[in-house]
């Protein structure tokens, strides 16, 4: 992968991390103490030096909010911020980061960096302002234990599991995401057919969920009617009715299920795969998604589109890891 | 304000460091508020330009801060309400 695609990949999930905490606290502005609690589940080596510190998304969150009351408190004033709620981010609008809080990610993928997750964090434990240096103190470590932790560190890769056998003739992409529970939990909730709604966005609705979850189950469903803004969704009437195949269930970590248009004649159905792994604090999560490309001509025609696709497919995986961290947060 | 805090506030400037990232928390406390303060009024059914009014901004500067940020189940008024 080269040095852009992850320096932006990067930027991408930690700019959804950090903005989904400030939206728990009632802000639409993220700074630097939201893109380190963003860090703290980042599925790469900068996520697992902190994890391996014993610092996991609760203790950060405290820490941040103790140092957050403290200040106030020294000040001379008897107030507190508000109690943190849930993750409206996906509901809600007018997101962006503090100047600072750009400079410092822009920072890390400059020249002579590499842009990764380990580049910010190593920019963030650097910052002038000595708020990150507190909360890792509240957090019983320091900027230098980190950064010698974090040179030492590898990304929990799961390049040792078999990925899928590439096919002739689909279009696969991947991902990794941290979940930040513990692997029985993630299982329970990808095998639950009720709960796909919430990590599949083309899915708005399934049937007969009490059903048992065996290959070769199809559940009847809908295309979902509302974004989750709230705002009505425009869809063709052929793409309105939903099917989900259970395809495989390995337990205890690899599932994969199929999304399919019953009322379109040529429809092509979506093969979504998961393979799970422990990882200190949590849970490595890799995601596959791939389809059968089409035949003649519209293939010829479909080809130059190919970095467009993967990109796309790329999106998809994204909302679909960012939703299963979130459901766990 | 009563005494002992303007004591607390007093006592902390030996430290400017401190006081003035603590004066950055409370920036961040006071934009929490606001952004609440400002959907509670749309809520009432207050106009942007009461809001304005009371915060002691323009309309559009108002509008142009929260419009995006506030919760968009809230159907907000016309101008000319």
């Amino acid at each position: 992968m080269n040095k852009l695609v992850r320096a932006a990949q990067t930027s991408q999930s930690l700019s959804l991390a950090a903005m989904e905490e400030a939206s728990r606290l009632g802000l639409r502005e993220a700074d630097i103490d939201h893109l380190f609690l963003a860090l703290v589940i980042n599925d790469q080596s900068a996520g697992c030096a902190l994890r391996e510190l014993g610092i996991d998304i609760d203790s950060a969150r405290l820490a941040v909010e103790d140092q957050r009351d403290a200040q106030l408190t020294s000040l001379g004033i008897e107030a507190s911020f508000p109690e943190a709620g849930r993750i409206v981010f996906h509901e809600t609008d007018g997101y962006e980061w503090t100047r600072r809080a750009r400079d410092l990610i822009a920072k890390s993928s400059s020249k002579g960096k590499s842009g990764d997750a380990a580049a910010v964090l190593r920019e963030l434990v650097a910052e002038p302002s000595g708020l990150i240096t507190d909360i890792l103190g509240r957090l019983g470590t320091t900027s230098d234990a980190l950064i010698e932790r974090l040179d030492r560190a590898v990304s929990p890769s799961m390049k040792s599991m078999p990925l899928a056998a590439k096919v002739k003739g689909r279009t696969t992409g991947t991902i990794e995401t941290f979940v930040s529970a513990p692997l029985d939990e993630v299982w329970a909730y990808l095998t639950d057919p009720a709960r796909i709604p919430d990590w599949e966005p083309s899915i708005g609705t399934l049937d007969q969920t009490a059903q048992e979850a065996m290959p070769g189950t199809v559940w009847e469903g809908t295309a979902p009617a509302i974004y989750p803004d709230g705002k009505p969704v425009k869809i063709k009437p052929q793409f309105r009715r939903r099917s989900v195949e259970l395809i495989a269930i390995h337990q205890p970590d690899r599932i994969a299920w199929s999304f399919g248009y019953p009322d379109v004649a040529q429809g092509n159905s979506i093969l979504t795969e998961f393979t799970l792994a422990n990882a200190t604090g949590g849970t490595q999560l890799r995601i596959s998604r791939s389809w059968s490309r089409r035949q003649g001509w519209r293939g010829l025609v479909a080809w130059p589109l190919r970095p467009v696709q993967k990109f796309l497919v790329w999106i998809t995986l994204f909302q679909t890891g960012s939703a299963i961290s979130r459901t766990f947060r | 304000m009563e005494s002992p805090r303007i004591a607390a506030v007093a006592a902390d400037t030996s430290d400017p460091k401190a006081g003035l990232r603590a004066v950055a928390s409370l920036r961040v406390l006071a934009d929490t508020l606001e952004l609440r303060q400002v959907e509670a009024a749309l809520r009432s059914g207050m106009s942007w330009q009461e809001i304005a009014d009371a915060l002691g901004v323009t309309r559009q500067a108002a509008h142009k801060k929260h419009s995006k940020r506030i919760d968009p189940a809230i159907s907000t008024p016309r101008r000319n309400k």
